[in-house]
């Protein structure tokens, strides 16, 4: 194959004059826009395409838009997950832990909203609206420390990412059932706390604030991965690490930002959860596994690394959401979400796989 | 050669677990000097050019550049110091364009990390013509995978030269390379030289190495069994039973000034 190649060069090499700026007709202008995005291009023509046979067979529930508000309530959650995983999946390896970070924010903002607002007991040195404030800071902190976790048992100690971070997941886990003992904690004021209004409120009509949140979420993270040197780093790790640690790219480093950014993002969906149903359970997040994973791959992100689309990540999220709730629009019982969730996404993959150039 | 030393390493050792690859390894480079490093398979050559560039970090040894002593070695380190490296493998991205490969780990970035894509890709274009890719169907923008061998050794190397490097390591650069390729890569060699910087040249092929180099290094079993100018040796073929001397005896003289 080298031999071939070198010899269709040899006639490109030679001297030639140029004069102007050259046109580059697979690169430039919206040809060029649409081979450097056919990831998510492909995502948003698979939402659309979902969404059209939704429309048909949900007996009208998507014409309307009290559908579309009550998806807008939960998906900021998926939407959290979603998009920080497209860094640890572009780099090359897998996090599994998320799923227990979830729960481990959401048992860290909830303990401590409780115990600041609880008119049960005696009264605590955070005041009752400033303990959630306290409590999604904690349960921020809690994230990254899952995110470290992971960077030292992968990095330092060189494990798998993927068994790694199964480990920490069922060990976090585990803490959160100890410390909870396995209790949930019940929250019925929190409706009337400043920080809901500002977290779960409404500001424009109907439309949820957390979504609000979660788009800024989305839009930092784009500017992160699409134009920042992080991004560009985390692409090339995934690409050839080899490569990226012979040019000097901190290699670790963007693994563990990609871990500990993940965990932040993963605690922070966890005090969203909390937030929006009132009450933590011990195994808050464990029903995330599975739709995040088919989102971030509906979202046209591969899983070998190298490529990966945050757009393409929000858009897979919006199409899991709206098939979770097609499922029960159609009258369908939720015996059959694994089974639809299955078919969406081999359907999806076949799709991109066709997209391949 | 003290007076134009850019420079140097001293003692140099590095081994993985048991293997001693490199082992009490000093040497100098001059400013605008061409040397060939070479030596058999497993000799340490490639290794060598990874302690050079940073990959590896040498367990003992000093590491000196303009006549200072370099601590705390890395790839950032030593590419901040004007060391360049075309590496055996490229060290390219694939899925990547040609500008994030050429700016790979030196993006142009204002304080904040955020990447200027607009001034890197005029300049990934310059680059590009100066390299000779006239074809309009690759730009900036277009994959790595989509390159021939020769043409992404072509982005390897306009990398190394880019940055105005004092010294550039060429690994294997004319491996897979047809003749006009690898003339190409010399004439890239000896305007580099022009400029100012030193090269040092890995190849397999002697023949290559002769044409190109001005002095050579003969590394054996991962220690420098011989150093010595072209002037001291009559032609290649002197420089080949060299070499073939050094893989029997694990050492030699120069044949001009035979002692032996």
């Amino acid at each position: 194959m080298e031999k071939l190649q070198t010899e269709a060069l040899t006639s490109e090499m030679g001297p030639a004059e140029i004069s102007g700026l050259p046109v580059h007709p697979l690169t430039d202008g919206w040809r060029g826009f649409l081979r450097r995005n056919r990831n998510s291009v492909g995502a948003l023509i698979m939402l659309i395409f979902f969404w059209t046979i939704l429309l048909f067979t949900s007996k009208g529930v998507f014409l309307r838009p009290v559908a579309y508000t009550a998806i807008f309530t939960t998906l900021p959650i998926t939407i959290f997950l979603v998009v920080a995983v497209v860094f640890t999946v572009t780099n090359g390896s897998i996090d599994l832990s998320y799923v227990s970070s979830i729960g481990l924010g959401a048992f860290a903002f909830a303990a401590i909203t409780n115990r600041a607002g609880n008119p049960n007991l005696v009264p605590w040195f955070i005041s009752p609206e400033g303990g959630p404030w306290v409590g999604l800071l904690v349960a921020m902190m809690c994230g990254a420390m899952v995110g470290l976790l992971n960077s030292v048992l992968v990095l330092r100690y060189q494990l798998t990412s993927f068994i790694a971070t199964l480990g920490v997941n069922f060990f976090v886990r585990g803490v959160i059932n100890i410390v909870s003992e396995t209790k949930g904690i019940p929250i019925p004021w929190m409706a009337d706390l400043a920080f809901y209004r500002v977290c779960c409120g409404t500001t424009f009509g109907t439309f949820p604030n957390q979504m609000l949140w979660a788009l800024l979420f989305f839009s930092i993270t784009w500017v992160l991965f699409s134009k920042h040197k992080i991004g560009k780093h985390t692409r090339i790790v995934g690409d050839n690490e080899e490569s990226a640690r012979e040019m000097g790219i901190p290699v670790n480093r963007v693994r563990a930002f990609s871990y500990i950014y993940t965990g932040v993002a993963a605690s922070v969906a966890g005090v969203l959860f909390v937030a929006i149903m009132r009450t933590f359970w011990p195994d808050t997040g464990s029903s995330y596994l599975l739709s995040v994973l088919t989102a971030v791959f509906v979202g046209g992100n591969p899983l070998v690394g190298g490529m990966g689309t945050v757009a393409g990540a929000l858009i897979g999220s919006v199409t899991v959401a709206f098939i979770e709730t097609g499922i029960i629009a159609m009258g369908f019982v939720d015996v059959y979400t694994a089974f639809v969730y299955g078919v969406v996404l081999i359907v999806s993959l076949l799709g991109f796989r066709g997209s391949k150039r | 050669m003290s007076e134009g030393r850019l420079f140097a390493l001293r003692d140099v050792t590095k081994s993985f677990g048991n293997i001693h690859a490199i082992k009490n390894v000093s040497f100098e480079i001059g400013k605008g000097e061409i040397v060939g490093l070479l030596g058999d398979n497993g000799a340490g050559k490639s290794t060598l050019i990874k302690v050079i560039a940073g990959v590896h970090r040498p367990d003992t040894g000093e590491i000196w550049m303009r006549g200072k002593k370099v601590t705390g070695w890395s790839v950032a380190k030593a590419r901040e110091t004007g060391i360049e490296t075309v590496f055996q493998d490229r060290a390219l991205a694939q899925q990547q364009t040609i500008v994030d490969n050429m700016f790979m780990g030196r993006e142009i970035t204002n304080r904040l990390g955020f990447i200027n894509d607009k001034k890197q890709y005029g300049l990934a274009q310059e680059m590009m013509r100066s390299i000779g890719f006239t074809s309009a169907l690759l730009s900036p923008m277009s994959q790595v995978m989509t390159l021939s061998g020769g043409e992404q050794q072509g982005i390897a190397i306009a990398r190394a030269l880019y940055f105005n490097a004092e010294l550039i390591l060429l690994d294997e650069p004319t491996t897979a390379l047809s003749l006009h390729e690898t003339y190409k890569v010399f004439g890239f060699s000896r305007q580099a030289r022009d400029r100012g910087s030193a090269i040092l040249f890995i190849s397999h092929n002697i023949y290559h190495a002769w044409d190109l180099c001005d002095r050579f290094i003969i590394l054996d079993r991962g220690a420098v069994t011989l150093q010595a100018h072209k002037s001291e040796m009559q032609n290649a073929e002197a420089l080949i039973r060299t070499m073939e001397l050094v893989a029997k005896t694990g050492q030699a003289t120069v044949n001009s000034r035979d002692e032996k």
